[in-house]
């Protein structure tokens, strides 16, 4: 029986390891702080809060990576202790809609995208109103100037019922890119600016025997939605009709749809409907397209030495222009605040910190496309900036963007496999009309399933 | 009856023949690399890769020549705790297996002894069911208990993968022992606990060493719940492999470099250990 006992002090041995590693340190609970001091214009403090703890949840992407080297100098201007984690996309969601949901979550600060997961995360609670934390003069630094952030950029963060939810940490706006080189080779005037000029340039450029293609973007379906949106206001079309109907089957819709595809089908690279933007960038970087309609923030792919071999050549225009006028969506992330957090005012410092005029500028410096004027308009960004057309397209599009990017529901995957069936259809050459009716009467349906946000 | 004469001297003779033959073993092994090529090319890509620059690894068309650079392993190395994340997986994966073992051996002997088929399916649907339904009420409850980050917790996770693959597989390994070894062992004096580790355990050591490994690997390969449950600190390998997939980049160096390291300490442990772990699984499959 001596090995039973031994088997017994082995079970009792596995349990208190258990045991013992359950027992890892609880987070200690933060350090009361003092009353809140009077207002004193004339020197925030940063220090209000300090001793308390904070727990920040990003997605990998430039301007994240950029602030995790900085996030130091948070902890000695504020004494709070901040846990800075990362994660790809992906993964990210997965990881905080569990963490929300269970409603046990430590998270304080995260980053989201109001267009893909606004609704769901607004009519479950769990944003923060930023814009009363930012109207508290208590807690906010008065050197912050909220006003220094672009109107599109921050449409990206406000709900359909105007709340507030968020400030954009970057901006991107529905781009064209085109490889100069290959346009004055083929003898075309640049940049591209209508549907007109972008055909004949793709015609000109064209030479698939070379391997050379006219025109990439995304053909890939949910995932080519968000690109066409700004092709789609373009011809004066949009996800809904202004009673607030389903409208993916509009004339004006279904133009747009069969522009697109044809492009494609006549100038375009083979296997364009499985492309999202790696395929389409991988050709342009190569110098193998003339074109490639995708989000702007892929430029900075595009001039990078160690990525692309086109760094000289590339120039950035917005997504074309059709018979309503040129209208590219706006985009990006932005910095929110979990509702349930228990540090609320700690994470308001945290976000102002690294949302201020200074940071901002910082990260305009490092090639991130921020969404204060008074960095783009800063001295010091011009004079480093190499591509000057870059910056005044950016501030256009800022001023005639569109932040809806993604149709209004609140299962915005689904709608997007839906319509992005018809882009398929019409890159094909098959009947998309049809496709597209199929696409509008499921939309209708989403639409009619999503949560009236208050 | 002609053709039983015949076919032995034609077999002979053609037997013979150098040539022939040598075109044989060609064939054979041509045929072999076909079938094999599609398995081998992923796992070279992915080392090749692991030694491209980014530059090289999106060229088009894809180079198969190249000057090769160590760049990327440097990268993973030094913007990764690789090691700190190997650490994770080795104590997660070992924890796991060690604890399936030690209560899915009993379960499994005496679910294959008492004929307990209806304890066997309820385990069963416990791990049909889709691991992320288990999340969220796993966050709850891990997050009351403070434990969310923990090693324990992600131990206690991978017990879903691992115990009912455990117990699955040693229930065929328990029922092919001989009853009469049982019955004699219990006539001699012998409890059911004693026949367990006396006669049932040292019997079953293949199939024991095969429900490790499987359980080691498949807790090494697990993602989702080390996504959710585990801290920047206890993060296991997988989910670091992630973390050169970005929004707007995908750093195909460090992700293959990455993603070799992972595959590497499996790759190696499957070589020494594959014979076992094949006769393991055969025993349990053929039922005598």
């Amino acid at each position: 029986m001596n090995k039973r006992i031994l088997f017994l002090v082995a079970v009792a041995l596995a349990s208190i390891v258990i045991l013992s590693a359950c027992a890892t340190p609880t987070q200690a609970p933060p350090a009361p702080t003092t009353a809140p001091a009077a207002p004193q214009p004339a020197a925030f403090n940063w220090k209000m809060r300090q001793g308390e703890k904070l727990r920040v949840a990003m997605v990998t992407q430039p301007w994240t990576q950029f602030v995790d080297k900085e996030v130091s100098k948070f902890k000695e201007l504020t004494g709070i202790d901040v846990t800075y984690e990362i994660l790809p996309e992906d993964q990210f969601r997965q990881k905080t809609t569990v963490e929300f949901a269970a409603g046990t979550s430590d998270v304080d600060v995260f980053l989201s995208m109001v267009a893909q997961e606004g609704i769901k995360y607004e009519s479950a609670g769990w944003y923060m109103d930023i814009e009363k934390l930012v109207n508290d003069p208590k807690i906010t630094d008065p050197k912050f100037d909220f006003k220094d952030f672009t109107t599109s950029g921050l449409g990206i963060a406000k709900l359909s019922n105007g709340k507030l939810i968020g400030l954009p940490v970057y901006n991107e706006f529905g781009a064209l890119m085109y490889n100069k080189e290959l346009f004055d080779k083929a003898g075309v005037k640049y940049p591209p600016k209508t549907i007109e000029e972008i055909e004949a340039a793709a015609k000109a450029i064209h030479k698939p025997s070379e391997g050379v293609y006219g025109f990439v973007g995304r053909g890939a379906g949910a995932a080519s939605t968000s690109q066409f949106s700004s092709l789609m206001r373009s011809f004066g079309a949009d996800w809904t009709d202004a009673s607030g109907k389903a409208a993916v089957n509009s004339d004006k819709f279904l133009a747009a749809v069969k522009w697109y595809g044809n492009l494609h089908k006549q100038y375009g690279a083979p296997g364009a409907t499985s492309f999202s933007w790696q395929q389409g960038q991988d050709l342009f970087i190569n110098g193998k397209a003339g074109m490639w309609m995708d989000a702007s923030v892929f430029f900075a792919n595009v001039v990078d030495p160690k990525q692309s071999k086109i760094v000289d050549k590339a120039g950035i225009t917005m997504a074309p222009g059709g018979p309503a006028g040129q209208t590219p969506y706006v985009g990006g992330w932005h910095l929110s605040i979990y509702e349930k957090t228990k540090h609320k005012e700690a994470a308001w410092l945290f976000v102002q910190w690294a949302l201020g005029k200074e940071m901002v500028l910082k990260a305009q410096m490092n090639n991130i496309t921020t969404s204060r004027v008074s960095a783009w308009e800063s001295e010091e960004y011009k004079k480093a900036n190499k591509y000057p057309e870059f910056g005044a397209t950016f501030l256009q599009a800022m001023k005639v963007g569109n932040a809806q990017w993604n149709p209004p529901v609140l299962a915005v995957s689904e709608a997007r496999d839906a319509i992005g069936a018809v882009i398929v259809k019409a890159i094909e050459g098959s009947d998309y009309t049809a496709e597209a009716a199929k696409a509008n009467t499921k939309l209708q349906s989403l639409l009619d399933a999503t949560p009236k946000l208050k | 009856m002609r053709a039983t004469a015949l076919t032995p001297r034609h077999h002979h003779s053609w037997r013979n023949r150098p040539l022939l033959k040598t075109i044989r073993t060609i064939a054979f092994y041509a045929l072999l690399l076909l079938l094999f090529f599609p398995f081998f090319f992923v796992f070279a890509w992915m080392i090749m890769g692991a030694f491209k620059t980014q530059l090289q690894n999106t060229a088009i068309p894809p180079l198969f020549l190249f000057e090769p650079t160590l760049e990327n392993f440097d990268t993973v190395f030094r913007r990764n705790p690789m090691i700190q994340f190997l650490l994770n997986s080795i104590i997660v994966g070992t924890g796991a297996t060690l604890l399936a073992l030690i209560f899915g051996l009993p379960a499994a002997y005496s679910i294959a002894r008492f004929k307990q088929q209806r304890l066997a399916t309820a385990i069963l649907i416990a791990r049909i069911m889709p691991g992320i339904s288990y999340l969220v009420p796993w966050f709850i409850l891990f997050s009351n208990l403070k434990m969310i980050g923990s090693y324990a917790a992600l131990i206690l996770a991978h017990l879903l993968v691992t115990l009912p693959m455990t117990i699955w597989l040693m229930i065929g390994f328990f029922e092919d022992t001989p009853q009469e070894l049982h019955d004699a062992a219990l006539i001699d004096g012998c409890n059911e606990w004693g026949v367990f580790e006396k006669i049932a355990l040292p019997l079953t050591k293949p199939g024991i060493a095969a429900s490790a490994i499987l359980s080691f690997v498949f807790s090494w390969n697990n993602f989702l719940f080390s996504l959710i449950l585990a801290s920047q600190a206890t993060r296991p390998l997988p989910v670091a492999v992630f973390s050169f997939i970005s929004y707007t980049q995908i750093d195909w160096g460090g992700l293959n470099a990455a993603a070799t390291i992972v595959t590497l300490p499996v790759l190696v442990m499957i070589l020494f250990v594959q014979k076992q772990m094949v006769r393991g699984l055969t025993l349990g499959a053929v039922k005598g």
